[in-house]
């Protein structure tokens, strides 16, 4: 079972795994704004995590509210083991090519 | 100032958009995310910047997946897809009838749809110009001397238009506008081209874009014209035609002129067709007029300034003829009232003002109007036959009504079932009409003379009129059974109290209605018909048959006219040859003879030569032919009957007409009478007309050839070989002489198209229409008919019985209808000098063309049920 990740949507599932803070749209959308450089809309952001949890990459649960929010709960999204494997997946296969990469040196 | 900040919330708008169409269980997550990050934002990127964020961001959240979900408030919703589903199963179920419900609203979509395309188009010309609102043209409203109005008109002396630009501070530019026809030569062949004169400022007015050249200075220097796209690409392949020159024919030789610009084409919604523009004041043909203030050539367009007051203005032009026309203003002192009026009319109404004599041509409001009233009964034809049928069927869906309304349905629903029933299936109609739309394009342009194409569908007005016709059709033709038959009160249906279905009388009134306007459009056909049928074979009192027109180009080398002539002579298969004045139906001049007593003879004159009552078989009845010979025949004329009878009183035949001074004569000897000859359209009367020869064969624009058998190619393929050999520059245009005539009843012939193919439309409804409801009502009648035949009533007579209510309405509506057809008919047929009468056996003839369509209907829609075992039916509970 090869999942078919999107390239927007292997990143997006990166930073959720990566990130030490809680993960939720807000978040995440800053964090892909810090890594990568680009802005993407928060809307964009809500839409892949949507469908990161419906493929089970990713697992959601309602978080607490804050002021800042005007007293809206987070939901927090966390990666599953699959959505673990699958980055691993996609990880190993990438260096297996890596490494096909003909070690030459131009540069003399 | 962070302290302030960190109070300031985002637009309140955008929040509660956000609030109202976003769903309950995701508003946590997507407003508290869009919240926090306003809250980071406005003090990273500001608080401008942050607002509009938000409000970006809210926009983008806008979609389905985070819509409030329906389920909560889902009847609606349930409800429409449950009517679209049983919409789509009875269309399933009863395929007769709903085909016939969707053809009829399909006819009617798409009737509309067309006539609306038209009537926009008529309604759009000239509407291109950018500064439509501030151009005029200058009109002249003319008077009767017992002060009655009289004819408006737009020509104007040549000298006016510069005047008025100095008179009047308010004109901010101004030109003449002529337009006229010209040869131009490429190479060896010469070509006729639509050619506009015009004034240098012309692109100061109108919104004609050059591709190419300077809209400025293109008209203003000598020799220099203006050249379309079009005729560039045909004259030269492509469109870099600057500085090349063209020949064009004028005053019998070919000047060449220098191309200075290349307009783009004139759009088909433009009163002005052309192509090519040449400045009015190099045009060598109109020089003798350009400072003489007696004839009316032109028309006059002006560019007011923006804050001119237009009523003000038009009191300031009013008299301002009297500084200038001398001779007018004498005359004007006999007049009760007025004589005349100058009057500024807006560029966008020049199209519609089809009172106003004018050159270019204009549309007709009538046209529009009668096409529009078309289309709308057409449409409403269409709704009858689907009410009609819904009647038919109401007893079937008066059960569903009943049934539904125990269970608790409401009458709201169920009002909005019938008519989603009825938009579902004006639904199909309209995907129907689009495709019926443009496989009729073609005929419509031929009828419309206009040129749409398939591609003007996607017109913006069109794509959203579309949907709203079909939305306007399917709630008209819903509204009988939405408002009826969801009244159906359920306890007295099943006690079979009320009596559904079948032919009630709103469905009798329907069929008379639809039965009276299908007589009406039936019996217009055939009067028009009759009536062109009439111009086309009423004796004219000669003969155009095998008769070929060509056009004089050499008035100016008569000497070779006289030498194609004579070869022409030679040849067995050409009778006679004659030179006229103007053919007929291309024009020509009247006047008047002030007569003895002081009245006056209103009479046409023709140049002629001894050989035209060969040519076109006129017989002289008294008196004789010119004779070249006599050098008084040039001061001697040939009357028609008519004529002869208008001065009867005073000469006789070999008389002289004392005072008469025209055309060149001087008390002419009348020596011979002719008979009559309608040189003018049947619309017309028959005109007095005068003969003469001419002492310069100039005067000839016609040379008329009458051959001995119908031309064939071979015959004209020698007679341009002739002519170039004569004279090979000047151009070979040829008509035949029963074109140009039946021509004049254009007109007629495009009316006559139309009201055909209404008629065939609305017959063809209303012949639907009637299909289905025979086969409803017999359906009603199944067992009553089994039982007739049980009792012995033979096939003849369940026909006659079936048939007998429909032939009480045929009756009826005809009554209605044959009065209104009559008025109409006979104000359409009295705009005809001669015309037919109305005969009554034409009407009975289409009555009974009805009554047969009715009865082959009848038996059609019962012969199956008739036939049938009247067992079978009987035992059907």
């Amino acid at each position: 079972m090869s999942q078919n990740l999107g390239n927007l949507e292997e990143t997006v599932l990166l930073i959720v795994a990566v990130m030490a803070e809680e993960a939720y749209g807000y978040t995440v959308s800053e964090a892909y704004y810090k890594h990568m450089g680009g802005r993407i809309s928060i809307s964009a952001i809500h839409t892949v995590l949507k469908r990161l949890e419906k493929k089970g990459l990713i697992i959601s649960k309602m978080g607490g509210a804050t002021a800042e929010r005007g007293g809206r709960r987070k939901r927090i999204f966390e990666v599953t083991k699959i959505g673990m494997s699958t980055l691993e997946h996609i990880q190993s296969n990438r260096m297996k090519l890596w490494d096909l990469m003909p070690k030459l040196n131009f540069s003399a | 100032m962070t302290e302030d900040i960190s109070n300031v919330n985002p637009p309140k708008w955008a929040n509660r958009f956000l609030e109202w169409y976003c769903a309950d269980d995701l508003l946590d997550e997507i407003q508290g995310d869009l919240l926090e990050a306003f809250y980071y934002r406005k003090e990273d990127v500001g608080l401008r910047k942050a607002k509009w964020w938000f409000i970006w961001d809210v926009l983008r959240f806008f979609r389905p997946s985070s819509f409030k979900s329906k389920s909560k408030n889902s009847n609606q919703l349930i409800m429409f897809k449950h009517n679209v589903k049983i919409a789509l199963r009875i269309i399933a179920r009863k395929k007769w009838s709903s085909f016939v419900n969707i053809i009829s609203l399909t006819l009617g979509i798409t009737a509309v749809t067309l006539i609306f395309l038209f009537v926009s188009d008529e309604l759009s010309y000239d509407n291109f110009h950018q500064k439509k609102e501030n151009i005029y043209r200058l009109i002249t409203d003319r008077y009767s001397p017992d002060g009655a109005y009289d004819y408006t008109d737009a020509g104007h002396q040549l000298p006016l238009a510069a005047q008025l630009k100095t008179d009047f501070s308010e004109v901010k530019g101004i030109t003449r506008i002529a337009k006229s026809e010209r040869y131009l030569r490429s190479g060896s062949n010469s070509q006729e081209e639509k050619v506009l004169l015009a004034d240098s400022e012309f692109f100061k007015l109108f919104t004609f874009p050059l591709l190419l050249g300077n809209p400025e200075t293109a008209l203003e220097f000598s020799k220099n014209v203006v050249v379309s796209e079009d005729l560039a690409k045909r004259y030269f392949k492509s469109i870099d035609v600057i500085g090349k020159t063209l020949e064009i024919r004028q005053d019998e030789v070919y000047t060449q002129y220098q191309i200075t610009g290349v307009v783009k084409n004139a759009p088909s919604n433009s009163t002005f067709q052309f192509d090519l523009i040449m400045n009015y004041d190099q045009v060598g043909y109109y020089s003798w007029a350009s400072n003489y203030w007696g004839v009316r050539i032109d028309e006059v367009y002006m560019l007011l300034n923006e804050n001119v007051d237009v009523v003000a203005f038009n009191d300031k032009v009013k008299h301002h003829w009297k500084n200038y026309l001398k001779s007018e203003v004498a005359e004007s002192k006999e007049y009760e009232g007025e004589y005349m009026n100058y009057r500024v009319q807006q560029l966008e109404d020049v199209h519609m003002a089809a009172d106003v004599s004018s050159s270019f041509s204009t549309g007709d409001p009538m046209d529009s109007y009668i096409l529009s009233v078309i289309a709308v009964v057409i449409l409403l034809i269409g709704c009858a036959n689907f009410t009609i049928l819904s009647i038919g069927r109401s007893a079937l869906r008066g059960k569903e009504v009943a049934i539904k309304k125990v269970v608790g349905v409401k009458r709201k629903q169920l009002i909005t079932q019938f008519w989603v029933e009825a938009l579902t299936m004006s639904g199909f109609a309209m995907l129907l009409s689009v495709v019926l739309i443009v496989a009729l394009l073609p005929t419509f342009n031929g009828l419309a003379e206009k040129n749409f194409q398939a591609s003007d569908l996607l017109d913006v007005q069109l794509v959203v009129l579309l949907p709203i016709v079909t939305i306007v059709t399917g709630v008209i033709a819903g509204v009988y059974p939405a408002i009826v038959l969801s009244g159906v009160r359920a306890l007295e249906f099943f006690k079979k109290k009320i009596r559904l279905g079948g032919v009630n009388l709103f469905t009798k009134s329907l069929i008379t209605v639809q039965f009276s306007l299908s007589v009406m459009l039936l019996l217009g056909t055939v009067v028009v018909f009759q009536q062109i049928d009439f111009f086309r074979t009423k004796s004219l009192g000669y003969d155009n048959s095998n008769v070929i027109v060509l056009e004089n180009t050499l008035n100016a080398e008569p000497e070779k006219l006289e030498v194609f002539k004579n070869v022409l002579a030679s040849n067995p298969k050409i009778e006679a040859v004659s030179g006229i004045s103007n053919s007929f139906g291309r024009g020509g001049f009247g006047s008047f003879y002030d007569l003895p007593d002081g009245t006056e003879l209103s009479y046409s004159v023709y140049y002629v030569e001894p050989s035209f009552f060969d040519v076109l078989k006129i017989d002289i009845q008294s008196g004789r032919n010119f004779n070249t010979k006599l050098a008084a025949d040039s001061n001697s004329v040939v009357v028609n009957q008519k004529f002869m009878k208008g001065i009867e009183k005073h000469f006789q035949l070999n008389d002289n007409l004392t005072d008469f001074r025209n055309a060149g004569l001087a008390n002419p000897k009348v020596i011979g009478v002719s008979g009559d000859f309608h040189f003018q359209s049947l619309s017309s009367k028959l005109k007095p007309v005068m003969l003469l020869t001419s002492k310069s064969k100039k005067a000839f624009s016609n040379v008329l050839i009458k051959a001995s058998e119908a031309p064939n190619s071979e015959l004209l393929s020698y007679l341009e070989d002739t002519w170039y050999e004569i004279a090979p520059d000047s151009p070979f245009n040829y008509a035949f002489m029963n074109e140009d005539i039946e021509a004049q009843y254009k007109t007629e012939q495009r009316w006559f198209a139309i009201v055909k193919s209404a008629t065939f439309w609305a017959l063809g409804l209303a012949t639907l229409g009637l299909l289905g409801i025979v086969s409803m009502s017999i359906t009603g009648r199944l067992k009553e008919l089994s039982i007739r035949k049980v009792l012995g009533a033979g096939a003849i007579h369940l026909y006659y019985i079936m048939g007998r209510q429909f032939l009480l309405l045929l009756i009826i509506a005809s009554i209605i209808a044959i009065p209104i057809t009559v008025h109409f008919a006979d104000d359409w047929l009295n705009g005809f000098a001669y015309h037919i009468d109305l005969n009554p056996l034409t009407f009975v003839g289409v009555i009974l063309l009805i009554v047969v369509l009715i009865i082959t209907i009848v038996f059609v829609g019962t012969s199956k049920a008739i036939r049938n075992n009247p067992v079978s039916s009987l035992r059907m509970e």
